[in-house]
């Protein structure tokens, strides 16, 4: 399995910049448990930044999945979107696991909304837009322990 | 066999081809969306009740165009062609086109896009699903010529994808009841070249070639598709070739042939 290690060195503001890394935005979900691992948030343009709050190294696949939320009936539906990954760039893809350093952060390139060309443009015969409605990341560790990110909106197009 | 009356296929949005443009390290195939609406009248079905029937579409992408040729700044720099519709680079020439592998249906995953009939469904009824698609695709604006060691350019490509729109009833037992469908395609043929060859951020010169690139729809015509050249897609084995699993693998693994100069490939192989 290839591992890609995100030693971060969050003085380096040249560094951050080139893999997507931000300081934190204003909404914010902590994962649950007694112990706060990653922090996610998402931005006004659907980007999604994962922090690793803890102060160990996390692992986390670099496949990210997406859920419909219909908060009123308080359910969620996991979407079978392709090509979304926790990248900050269209290439390289990133390794299938990542390895977040305590405090050190990534935002993925924000989801279209599509089902194929969901982040970059792919090669892409099948497609489907989602419709417009509330939906929310969710990242999942290497041992299948998942974190969900806050509700953001997709907008009708 | 099911029965059903006023089956219809209206097509809203026809595609147009967008000019190709580079974005980053790629030159982009984009066009806009196509999209239509079929209704039926279903009045009865052979089974107890209408339970497991699904209304929706099928569609076979049943022929590929998808070759790019570079070359280098200068003749001794060489020139590659990257031919991705042909075997081994395209494993299947007709494929199933659908939003997830391994089911009929083309669109299972958002809403509109087919009727999933139950027992509670009473009959006659009337039946609608949407059809959406937008089909798009890329190359390198750059590849290395192992023969020279040379970055060559993206100079010529050319992309056509070639579908067939089906309005279907599923049975139960995945028996397929074709209603009505329409052909409809997307083409690009055009040459590029960079301003810059050392900062290929810099303004490219698109070339369009006239006839080459466009899109079309059909008619709608009523009944089977009965098209021996996809039939086996729509109508075969469960396991019929996912076309954007057929596409990716192409994409990454395009049959390559390099010349040491500014070669002529044939582009039919």
């Amino acid at each position: 399995m290839k591992i890609g290690v995100l030693a971060l060195a969050l003085s380096s503001a040249g560094f951050a910049l080139a893999m997507g890394i931000t300081g934190a935005s204003p909404a914010k979900a902590a994962a649950p448990g007694s112990e706060a691992t990653l922090e996610l948030s998402v931005s006004a343009s659907r980007a999604l930044t994962v922090r690793n709050v803890s102060s160990a190294p996390v692992r986390i696949r670099s496949v990210l999945q997406v859920e419909s939320v219909d908060a009123g009936a308080g359910t969620h539906k996991r979407l079978a979107v392709q090509n979304l990954l926790l990248r900050s760039t269209c290439v390289p893809k990133p390794e299938t696991i990542l390895v977040l350093a305590p405090g050190a952060s990534l935002t993925a390139l924000p989801w279209t909304g599509r089902h194929c060309a969901s982040q970059c443009d792919e090669s892409c015969r099948a497609e489907a837009e989602y419709p417009a409605g509330q939906y929310r990341y969710v990242v999942t560790g290497e041992s299948g322990r998942e974190w969900s990110s806050p509700l953001f909106t997709l907008l009708r197009r | 066999m099911p029965s059903v009356r006023n089956a219809r296929i209206q097509i809203h949005d026809r595609p147009t081809v967008e000019t190709p443009k580079p974005d980053g390290t790629d030159m982009l195939f984009r066009c806009t969306k196509i999209t239509a609406t079929g209704t039926a009248d279903l009045l009865s079905v052979e089974t107890a009740t209408p339970a497991g029937w699904t209304f929706g579409w099928m569609q076979a992408e049943w022929c590929e165009t998808n070759w790019a040729y570079f070359r280098g700044q200068h003749n001794g720099d060489g020139s590659v062609f990257w031919q991705r519709g042909r075997t081994p680079a395209r494993t299947s020439r007709a494929c199933r086109d659908t939003i997830t592998a391994g089911v009929p249906i083309y669109n299972d995953v958002t809403a509109g896009q087919a009727m999933n009939l139950t027992s509670a469904t009473a009959l006659p009824a009337s039946l609608t699903a949407g059809h959406y698609d937008k089909p798009g695709e890329s190359f390198p604006l750059q590849t290395t010529n192992t023969l020279t060691g040379k970055q060559n350019f993206l100079r010529e490509a050319q992309l056509e994808f070639m579908f067939c729109a089906i309005l279907v009833l599923l049975s139960p037992s995945k028996r397929v009841h074709q209603l009505a469908h329409f052909y409809w395609n997307v083409r690009w043929q055009g040459t590029f070249l960079p301003s810059n060859f050392s900062d290929l951020s810099a303004r490219w010169q698109v070339t369009l070639n006239g006839r080459g690139q466009g899109a079309a729809a059909s008619p709608v015509y009523q009944g089977s598709s009965d098209d021996r050249r996809f039939n086996h897609v729509i109508v075969g084995t469960p396991s019929a070739p996912h076309c954007n699993g057929v596409a990716a693998h192409a994409a990454s693994n395009p049959n390559i042939r390099q010349s040491r100069v500014w070669d002529n490939f044939d582009v039919t192989r």
